[in-house]
């Protein structure tokens, strides 16, 4: 009897564990990174609460591959911790290209907004957890496919000689727990 | 004891043939879904619930927090348009216009995915900032050294450029792999 025959059973149990631990690690590394990516971003200005992230430079070490052309404000949002509902807004941009986009703790992009679709230049929002009730509200309701993820502002600098201007608008853009 | 080590080696050699299935297939491996347009690539499912386990684990690593198509297309090349790796040892020319969105811009990453340092701190060059020709066309540099107006600056060792599309026109979504597209020459090499 060969090797092969004899130790097959070792063999198949070998590439089980090959084929669990590799369908683990591709399903479960988008989480892993953005549990890593929310840790980095809720450093600057906690949870629940925009951070007005520096101009990107080689020194930005919290996420890949950042547009060294935007500025970028960040919500780390926790439904739990927020009672349900996080409102979401920014009055006064400033005149340039900027989005609000919201991703679950799957890297999902699951809301998008930009200043062109933003009625009078200003978004005002309510993200909710699922199976949330929210009452007494006019505002418009996003429904969160998680209870943790991020909300990111992108504001463009479009003009470098305005590059103060832009910066402080864009500083307009807030988040916090919203009650009713 | 014979049997608890090879149980034992079941349990290591099985997670290090996942964990290299995994590396090749995500950390190295190119984007499910994905389109090509000379030397750029695409996906248009970046950002979507749309995409598969793979792309998902590609785009974390890659582009987290990456918008849907309707928004952005992301556009990267890790080679020049003769299918050559990007090398910081040689020169680079992108030559090409404007392409049809709202808003365009080309930065240089290097192998670690992040801006690669250089003196000037100039790391993109945009539809902004890009200096152009009379007949609207552009050339930009993509070198280690200095470069000119549109000077994107490389570094050493591989890099990749990613060219950002803000809004584009409904024509790139629908046919992402025939738009007009800079071409990257390769220049001189050390």
């Amino acid at each position: 009897m060969s090797a092969l025959a004899r130790n097959w059973k070792w063999l198949a149990a070998t590439l089980a564990v090959a084929l669990l631990v590799h369908v683990a690690s591709v399903v479960l590394l988008p989480r892993l990174i953005m549990m890593r990516a929310t840790a980095a971003m809720s450093r600057v200005a906690g949870v629940n609460a925009m951070g007005h992230g520096q101009r990107p430079t080689s020194r930005s070490r919290g996420v890949v591959r950042p547009s060294p052309d935007l500025l970028y404000s960040s919500c780390v949002y926790d439904l739990a911790a927020a009672g349900g509902a996080l409102r979401v807004h920014a009055y006064d941009m400033p005149a340039t290209y900027w989005s609000v986009s919201a991703f679950d703790m799957n890297t999902n992009n699951f809301y998008v907004l930009n200043d062109r679709q933003a009625k009078n230049g200003a978004v005002d929002f309510l993200l909710i957890a699922p199976g949330t009730f929210v009452d007494r509200t006019s505002l418009p309701v996003v429904i969160a496919p998680t209870r943790r993820g991020i909300v990111l502002f992108r504001t463009l600098i479009n003009d470098e000689t305005k590059f103060a201007e832009i910066d402080r608008a864009r500083r307009n853009a807030a988040c916090e727990p919203f009650s009713g | 004891m014979r049997t608890a080590l090879k149980i034992l080696a079941v349990l290591v050699i099985g997670a290090a043939l996942g964990l290299l299935a995994t590396w090749a297939t995500v950390v190295r491996g190119t984007m499910g879904g994905g389109v090509a347009d000379g030397p750029w690539r695409t996906s248009l499912y970046a950002g979507s619930s749309e995409g598969g386990p793979y792309l998902r684990a590609a785009i974390a690593l890659h582009g987290l927090l990456a918008l849907n198509r309707n928004e952005t297309i992301y556009y990267t090349a890790a080679t020049d348009s003769d299918g050559n790796a990007l090398s910081g040892n040689c020169v680079y020319l992108i030559e090409g216009r404007d392409p049809p969105t709202r808003w365009w811009s080309i930065t240089a990453y290097g192998a670690d995915d992040f801006l690669i340092p250089n003196p000037a701190e100039r790391y993109s060059v945009s539809m902004n900032s890009v200096v152009r020709r009379t007949d609207g066309s552009f050339t930009a540099t993509l070198s280690k050294g200095e470069g000119g107006a549109n000077w994107i600056p490389t570094g050493e060792g591989h890099f990749s450029v990613s060219m950002r599309l803000y809004n584009p026109d409904p024509v790139v979504a629908a046919d992402p792999a025939h738009v007009a597209l800079p071409t990257i020459k390769k220049g001189t090499c050390e």
